[in-house]
């Protein structure tokens, strides 16, 4: 049974909330003026203070030298099964070819926009110069879209690399691998420029980041 | 903008089978795993609990789609894997000889000896350790224990509380 002692210290059972600092303003404000009266509760406060200092200190274990030869060991035993997603069939490999092609376009004009982008306002063609007049700022390739293509090769590209070890023989693999290949390194490319673009631009003065209005090649 | 994750690379190369950049993935995070493996099923069980867990990242590698960074992916990957661990742990010895889980936790030493965190972190019960292990030494929010553990968040609170209470008897100095 609950008797008014008790219940005096209702507000123990959210003392860790306390301690994390997770209660609202109302609730610590009643908290702290029961704790200002309260010499059980600021007792078990300060205890459970401790043990969370404890576990805190808890340290980080070190690696024993001979465990990554184990590790590797078993990646070496579970090598056929273990990419058993990228086994390929018949209609995966129809997959791969058309994202292949699908992107080799892409990033082909990708490539154009980017290159324009990091050479400057003074080599773009004049419906360029109309966008960004209008827009008051350089048109900015989308940098997030970009990675999650570069993303979506790197997943197909490693389907298909494995998928020519284990299937070597599979008609149109090792052309899909080739064109997944130069679509990895023209992305990758065309993302690097456009880091390094990205960070000229951003150390130099707002006023000259914007392109003028009629400047020609 | 989100500083570039420096282990994609690897991760990306590990996927297509190169065991070089999984070594490498192996060094920079193996500690950490370790640590919440000895945490999570105890020393004795850890090695072998880090290594099934690298072993499960290698199998599991087509999965990480860089959305997270890969040692966040990783993180969860082991913390799935070892509460699935712990659980089964605790169903076969319950099954063999219930009670025993209690007296094979309880201090080896008398009371009256300090007991180090690990003794008493496995002498929490079901459902507490986890809690205490993910938030008070991962760093996890109630938010993301709740997701992981399938529990509500003022579950997660409530059993946080309990067992500092219990570590606080069992860490009295």
């Amino acid at each position: 049974m609950t008797t008014p002692r008790d219940r005096d210290h209702e507000g123990q059972d959210r003392l860790s909330e306390y301690l994390d600092g997770l209660l609202t303003e109302t609730e610590t404000r009643s908290l702290e003026e029961h704790l200002r009266g309260c010499e059980r509760c600021r007792s078990v406060l300060a205890e459970l203070r401790v043990v969370v200092d404890r576990l805190h200190a808890d340290p980080t274990d070190s690696v024993s030298s001979d465990a990554w030869p184990r590790i590797e060991r078993q990646l070496g035993t579970r090598a056929s099964s273990a990419p058993a997603s990228y086994m390929i069939e018949a209609r995966t490999l129809r997959r791969i070819t058309a994202v292949a092609s699908l992107l080799l376009t892409f990033a082909g004009g990708i490539w154009v926009g980017a290159v324009l982008y990091v050479a400057g306002p003074q080599w773009w063609p004049g419906w360029m110069h109309v966008g960004a007049r209008q827009s008051t700022a350089r048109p900015s390739p989308d940098l997030g879209s970009l990675r999650e293509s570069l993303a979506a090769v790197n997943r197909e590209l490693a389907a298909a690399e494995t998928a020519l070890t284990n299937q070597p023989a599979t008609p149109g693999l090792q052309d899909a691998v080739q064109q997944l290949r130069r679509i990895q390194l023209r992305l990758q490319a065309v993302l690097d420029s456009l880091n390094t673009a990205q960070r000229m631009r951003d150390s130099q003065p707002a006023t000259s980041k914007a392109p003028r209005a009629g400047q020609t090649p | 903008m989100p500083a570039p994750d420096p282990d994609a690379r690897d991760a990306a190369r590990a996927a297509r089978g190169d065991t070089r950049a999984f070594e490498r993935l192996y060094v920079a995070h193996a500690a950490r795993v370790q640590t919440l493996a000895r945490r999570m099923v105890g020393r004795d069980l850890a090695d072998d609990a880090t290594q099934d867990v690298f072993i499960h990242a290698w199998e599991h590698l087509g999965q990480f789609r860089g959305e997270a960074r890969f040692g966040t992916w990783l993180h969860r990957l082991a913390v799935n894997l070892l509460l699935r661990r712990a659980e089964v742990a605790r169903r076969i010895t319950a099954r063999i000889a219930p009670g025993t889980i209690e007296e094979l936790h309880a201090p080896s030493s008398s009371p009256e000896t300090r007991m180090d965190v690990d003794a008493a972190l496995a002498r929490l019960g079901p459902g507490l350790r986890e809690v205490v292990v993910l938030h008070d030494l991962e760093g996890y929010r109630h938010e993301e224990i709740a997701d992981v553990l399938a529990i509500s968040v003022s579950a997660s609170k409530m059993r946080l509380h309990r067992g500092r209470m219990l570590l606080r008897e069992w860490l009295r100095p």
